[in-house]
């Protein structure tokens, strides 16, 4: 490949440039649209989250340890979900495969730690049907694991992509949006730890 | 198809390590220190909410800024601006909402309700 | 400019399915659409040719052409 670039090269790669920038911002707006979703399921989880028909409130079905490993545990996959970028940005393919692999192992026990946690609450009648309090709790906490297993499933697919084709301009791409997504999932749960966990705790 | 590998051409992702490292810290930090004030009741309940509500926030912006690098962008600053507009939504409907709620729940009141209401209010009537 | 794909529709409609099948509480076609839905994206997902170009001098030529033909009518 001749290291001069004609004109048309180089509009080619300023194109894919301005399109890949166009597509990094579309991607941001819609976080954004899903931030204002999760603010609708707070609302929600805030006027339901008294609504206990008698039955028991957070503090007493919220085990707290359980609360805070989850918290870093998902806190820990954003920093190594940031360690796998900056990996990726060095064309550094085996080191970005490493982190986001760690990435996705840290969501996996995240994930399971929340399912093992709300097999407890259905398992003793706590389920959804029991009371609004509970209807808000698995509709907001719920929709935030749906989006943690999308996210996974994201991440699986990113890395077989990576490893059979490389760290293509694409895959860069689409990194970069994973990336940002599983950033954004890690700042909901910061108001789902302290305003559903934390305040249900202090019974607010 | 170009399959060689691209070291992109701008430092797209607009962070380093030193970025990332300290945004982590800081907030393990911010999470732990909010975990242990409401678990050993460090503070009286309300004093406690207002605490872990304005250590959320500060994690809030440090989780912002040191992992998705919001305001770093360049002029125009689209992203900051559709953050701000989302941020201006999200007051609307989730104070909004409250203040509906909580007004509903005021003029709604059954005889019995309306009674529990006036006897908690300072030894009441 | 974006190219035409059947996966658009194809993914608007599993979703479609989804919903419907939630409602009626069938669960076997809800997790049908479901895996159909993440089958859809991911073969969409995996594709790269997604767009082509198209120079102003095209936009210009079309322009000029439809303008021409309406002017013989």
């Amino acid at each position: 490949m001749s290291a001069v670039k004609t004109a048309e090269q180089i509009n080619q790669r300023t194109a894919e440039h301005e399109s890949d920038n166009k597509t990094v911002f579309g991607f941001w707006v819609y976080l954004m649209t899903d931030c204002v979703l999760f603010a609708c399921l707070f609302a929600t989880y805030a006027v339901l989250h008294t609504n206990t028909v008698g039955g028991p409130d957070g503090s007493e079905l919220f085990s707290m340890p359980a609360v805070l490993a989850e918290t870093l545990i998902l806190l820990t996959s954003s920093f190594t979900c940031g360690l796998a970028m900056l990996a990726a940005h060095r064309a550094q393919k085996t080191q970005a495969l490493f982190w986001l692999g760690v990435t996705a192992a840290l969501g996996l026990v995240f994930l399971a730690l929340e399912l093992v946690e709300f097999r407890h609450l259905v398992a003793e009648g706590n389920s959804w049907r029991r009371s609004g309090f509970l209807s808000s709790f698995f509709t907001l906490v719920g929709t935030h694991g749906l989006h943690i297993t999308f996210g996974l499933i994201w991440m699986f697919v990113m890395m077989i992509r990576v490893v059979r084709a490389g760290l293509t301009r694409s895959a860069l791409r689409r990194l970069t949006l994973l990336s940002m997504f599983w950033h954004f999932l890690d700042i909901i749960w910061i108001f789902i730890f302290t305003i559903v966990y934390l305040m249900g705790e202090l019974q607010v | 198809m170009n399959r060689r590998p691209v070291i992109s051409q701008h430092n797209a992702d607009g962070g380093n390590l030193q970025l990332y490292v300290t945004g982590f810290v800081l907030s393990i930090s911010l999470t732990i220190a909010a975990y242990l004030m409401v678990v050993n009741h460090t503070l009286s309940k309300w004093q406690l909410v207002y605490a872990i509500a304005v250590l959320a926030f500060i994690q809030f912006l440090v989780q912002l800024i040191f992992f998705l690098h919001l305001g770093r962008e360049m002029k125009p600053r689209w992203k900051l601006g559709v953050f701000l507009s989302m941020v201006l939504i999200v007051l609307i409907v989730v104070i909004g909402s409250l203040w509906i709620m909580d007004s509903l729940n005021y003029r709604m009141m059954s005889p019995d309700m309306i009674n529990d209401y006036l006897t908690k209010q300072d030894g009441g009537i | 400019m974006p190219k035409n794909t059947p996966f658009a529709p194809i993914i608007g409609a599993l979703a479609f399915v989804i919903g419907f099948a939630v409602i009626w509480h069938i669960w076997w076609l809800a997790v049908v659409g479901t895996i159909g839905l993440v089958v859809a994206v991911i073969i969409r997902a995996t594709s790269d040719e997604t767009e082509y170009v198209l120079t102003a001098i095209e936009v210009a030529k079309i322009e000029s052409n439809i303008a021409a033909r309406s002017q013989l009518a």
